[in-house]
């Protein structure tokens, strides 16, 4: 049951992949900026949910097969995912559930920015080619309206999530 | 509780590493090769998808764009009506108008997986260096008209970035055969600016910028776009010119690599 489990959920990470990759970016609108595989890495973690490190490992795994930078994706959504759960701990919820979601919300999309950046970086040092060199010196700089607006765009929809299943993670907590 | 939460974090951090390890050194090569070619299909049919949703979204500037297009085909056939009297001139729109196949080239054509979430400005295209693709060839929309360079090739995908990109750069001159040359650079949004233009060289508005000879994998002569503004102050070494591509590169689903002559 378990493996049967473990395989419908590689297969909706496949099809989150998928949206995510070719139907987003294709639409060239505000969904472009949506980061689905991160904000389910995130919303998992916050939960306590088993599924958060196969949903973080097979879509980094996938993400950095599509992007060229391997590595890349997959260390930061095993470390955001980790980060989840550290911040549960120490960040107090005397502003209740939502206010510590939104904290960790928050702090989740900037690193998920800008750690690929360090993790690029720490790539072209480690791995001396003049290739990988070339390549990862393309990317677009930050853009700081570009950046609030894919903070934005994510933390809406992890709002949204959280208000969907406000109910159930009071069960859960 | 403790220990069993340790292992887990340890079993992470071990398949994380193993990954990394087994695709640096090709170990996993197979199955990352049949992971890409797997998903290929469906990846090309959503873009399209996307790329439908887009069109919907932006319905008015693609009116506005096929307006303009209507009034080229317009000022078009005007011209060729005026240069098939003249051999010569006859010959060069004969070239322009069937580049590819009068000069041989070869080509191979590809579909768009996707956009990076970096840089929607950098193309995932589905042929990679087994198709011959490698990187600064000219990636072209139609016959003849060039929206951007291979940047990076890998076995079996391929990334394509646009002329549009900040980071672009070409060697453009201009279609008349006069000495005008200049380096066409990308501009934040979707417009071309050429750039480093001596003062003492002539451009008018409306004169067709096509790639120079200056590039060694991209042939001379692909169609870039229009001269739509001209920047010359008085003084300067250099001139500006803004150039208006014939088509948005925000609607391209597939597109023509010219491998080599």
């Amino acid at each position: 049951m378990a493996r049967l489990k473990s395989l419908v959920i590689i297969l909706i990470i496949a099809v989150i992949y998928i949206f995510q990759s070719s139907f987003f970016s294709g639409s060239n609108t505000f969904l472009v900026n949506l980061n689905l595989i991160m904000i389910i890495v995130i919303w998992l973690s916050f939960v306590n949910s088993p599924w958060r490190w196969l949903f973080a490992i097979f879509g980094g795994w996938l993400l950095d097969l599509q992007q060229g930078t391997f590595g890349v994706n997959l260390i930061t959504l095993v470390c955001l995912s980790g980060l989840v759960i550290v911040l549960r701990k120490y960040i107090a919820t005397t502003t209740g559930r939502s206010g510590q979601f939104m904290v960790i919300s928050i702090t989740c999309l900037i690193i998920g920015i800008f750690l690929p950046y360090f993790l690029n970086l720490l790539l072209k040092i480690l791995i001396n080619s003049q290739a990988l060199f070339n390549w990862l010196n393309y990317g677009s700089p930050f853009v700081w309206y570009k950046l609030l607006q894919y903070i934005m765009v994510n933390f809406v929809l992890l709002l949204l999530i959280h208000v969907f299943y406000l109910r159930r993670i009071k069960q859960l907590i | 509780m403790e220990k069993a939460r340790k292992r887990t974090l340890a079993t992470i951090i071990i398949i994380v590493i193993l990954l990394i390890f087994f695709h640096y050194t090709g170990l996993f090569h197979f199955i990352e090769q049949t992971a890409v070619k797997l998903f290929m299909p469906v990846q090309t049919v959503f873009y399209s998808w996307g790329n439908k949703l887009n069109q919907l979204t932006h319905l008015n500037s693609i009116n506005e764009e096929n307006q303009r297009l209507k009034e080229r085909i317009g000022r078009l056939s005007i011209d060729y009506l005026k240069l098939s009297s003249l051999e010569t001139e006859n010959e060069y729109l004969r070239a322009e108008l069937d580049f590819l196949k009068k000069e041989k080239y070869q080509y191979q054509s590809v579909n768009i997986l996707g956009r990076l979430p970096t840089d929607n400005q950098i193309l995932i295209l589905d042929k990679g260096a087994s198709s011959g693709l490698k990187e600064g060839q000219a990636v072209t929309a139609a016959q003849g008209v060039i929206v951007g360079k291979i940047l990076k090739a890998e076995e079996d995908i391929a990334y394509a970035m646009l002329l549009t990109d900040i980071k672009s750069k070409l060697a453009v001159s201009l279609a008349d055969f006069s000495d005008t040359s200049g380096l066409l650079v990308g501009q934040t949004g979707s417009s071309l600016l050429m750039d480093l233009i001596p003062y003492n060289q002539e451009i008018k508005i409306g004169d067709i910028v096509v790639t120079s000879n200056l590039e060694e994998s991209i042939p001379t002569g692909l169609v870039v776009g229009e001269v739509s503004q001209i920047d010359s102050t008085l003084g300067e070494i250099f001139k500006q010119a803004k150039i208006t591509p014939f088509f948005s590169y925000q609607n391209l689903q597939s597109l023509t690599i010219i491998v080599e002559n």
